[in-house]
């Protein structure tokens, strides 16, 4: 079943994950990619209190993910991968690691300098370039909260 | 000081909005903290409102963990960063905690256990008042328990979140709900072959047992699947509330 689902979400493990998602998906794991959290266990303490409990979550930092990407592929598990901003994710595909594979833009909200392109969705002049580049490292892009609704192509949300 | 947090978490929604969710409330609830801490620097104030100005959620009956954690860092003088990331990081686990609990078990059971009273001969004040005991018989000491234990342990709050076992609770509660759809179904199915004033007891007990046995073994069997199927009961047995009041 490989990865199920990679998703680029700043509040990670949350409701829409793991019930909007999580109950189509049926994962097996919750694979957070992130280089803060792994140093901090009060952080993640919290963070896996937000996952079911029969569902298990790995923590791993970009350079301990990238050799393992072949692995979750390859893997009987249903994998869902979550990072909180666009920069873990493109770290995570460059050099065509995630070719083939699709990245979903699940949220990332108001903040300073960042402009609104969806609902859920508002980037900053960076993230835009860094969903270009997943697009040339072979990655699809396209932007969807939760499965009822319908997805936003690359082209949509950079318009 | 816990007594008038407590006061200002009730109200936590009372500035609900959608640009910052649960964030405006929750600024208001840590007020008289802030104002007590750097009221005598209006520009530490000012940095301190600025860090808590901003777009905040959470599941409304467990934000007092957050807004207790947070009074504390802010007691503890811990530092803007890591004020900043409890903010971040609580969100998710008190959203999707508080969402199972209360909104996909706790609420539609407790509002079946005043139903199947009405349909035993409760009358209307009844119903309502026993709905409104029993829910907040857990809602309001979870509010209290919460904001107590944030602002007991601070940033280690995860602890006290983690004692309280919600997802244990959300499936024994939704296995009580489970029960409850199979009983108010029966009762309702004898109501509406039968009526009541027939006085049949024995059909009665019947159709309540095979009803709520059924029930109660697909609760059992799709353990996975249980506290979401109970919201699409709830609304089954007040469309069929509904259908027998309006035949009769």
């Amino acid at each position: 079943m490989a990865i199920t689902l990679l998703r680029v979400d700043e509040r990670l493990i949350h409701g829409q994950v793991t019930v909007g998602w999580g109950s189509r998906l049926r994962p097996t794991v919750y694979v957070v990619v992130d280089d803060d959290l792994v140093s901090s266990d009060w952080e993640r303490e919290l963070m896996e209190l937000g996952a079911p409990p029969e569902v298990p979550v790995e923590f791993v930092s970009v350079s301990e993910a990238r050799p393992r990407i072949g692995e979750w592929q390859g893997s009987d598990a249903r994998v869902v991968i979550l990072t909180r901003d666009l920069d873990h994710m493109a770290r995570l595909a460059r050099g065509r690691l995630l070719a083939g594979e699709e990245v979903n833009l699940g949220g990332l909200h108001h903040a300073p300098g960042r402009t609104e392109a969806l609902p859920y969705l508002f980037l900053t002049v960076r993230d835009r370039e860094l969903i270009v580049e997943l697009g040339e490292e072979g990655t699809r892009v396209s932007a969807r909260d939760l499965p009822t609704s319908s997805p936003k192509t690359a082209q949509e949300i950079l318009r | 000081m816990t007594g008038r947090l407590f006061v200002r978490l009730l109200l936590v929604q009372a500035l609900w909005n959608y640009r910052s969710l649960l964030g405006a409330g929750l600024l208001w609830i840590l007020l008289p903290v802030l104002r007590r801490e750097y009221g005598h620097d209006p520009a530490a104030l000012e940095a301190a409102l600025a860090r808590h100005r901003r777009f905040f959620n959470a599941h409304p009956y467990l934000a007092g963990f957050a807004a207790g954690a947070l009074a504390r860092m802010e007691r503890d003088r811990q530092s803007p960063e890591l004020i900043h990331r409890l903010r971040e990081v609580i969100r998710g686990p008190l959203g999707s905690l508080g969402d199972r609990f209360f909104w996909a078990a706790w609420l539609p059971t407790t509002v079946l256990l005043a139903a199947a009273a009405g349909l035993l001969g409760l009358p209307g004040w009844g119903v309502v008042l026993l709905f409104l005991v029993t829910y907040n018989l857990v809602h309001l000491p979870v509010r209290w328990w919460s904001l107590r234990v944030g602002l007991e342990q601070g940033r280690g709050v995860a602890r006290g979140i983690a004692a309280l076992e919600l997802p244990r609770w959300t499936e024994r509660v939704a296995a009580l709900g489970v029960l409850l759809v199979g009983f108010v179904f029966g009762l309702l199915f004898v109501e509406a072959f039968f009526g009541t004033a027939s006085g049949i007891p024995p059909v009665r007990s019947i159709a309540l047992a095979v009803g709520g046995s059924a029930l109660f073994v697909v609760g059992i069997l799709r353990p996975r699947g249980r506290a979401g199927t109970i919201p699409a009961m709830v609304l089954a047995v007040l469309a069929g509330l509904f259908l027998l009041g309006w035949v009769r």
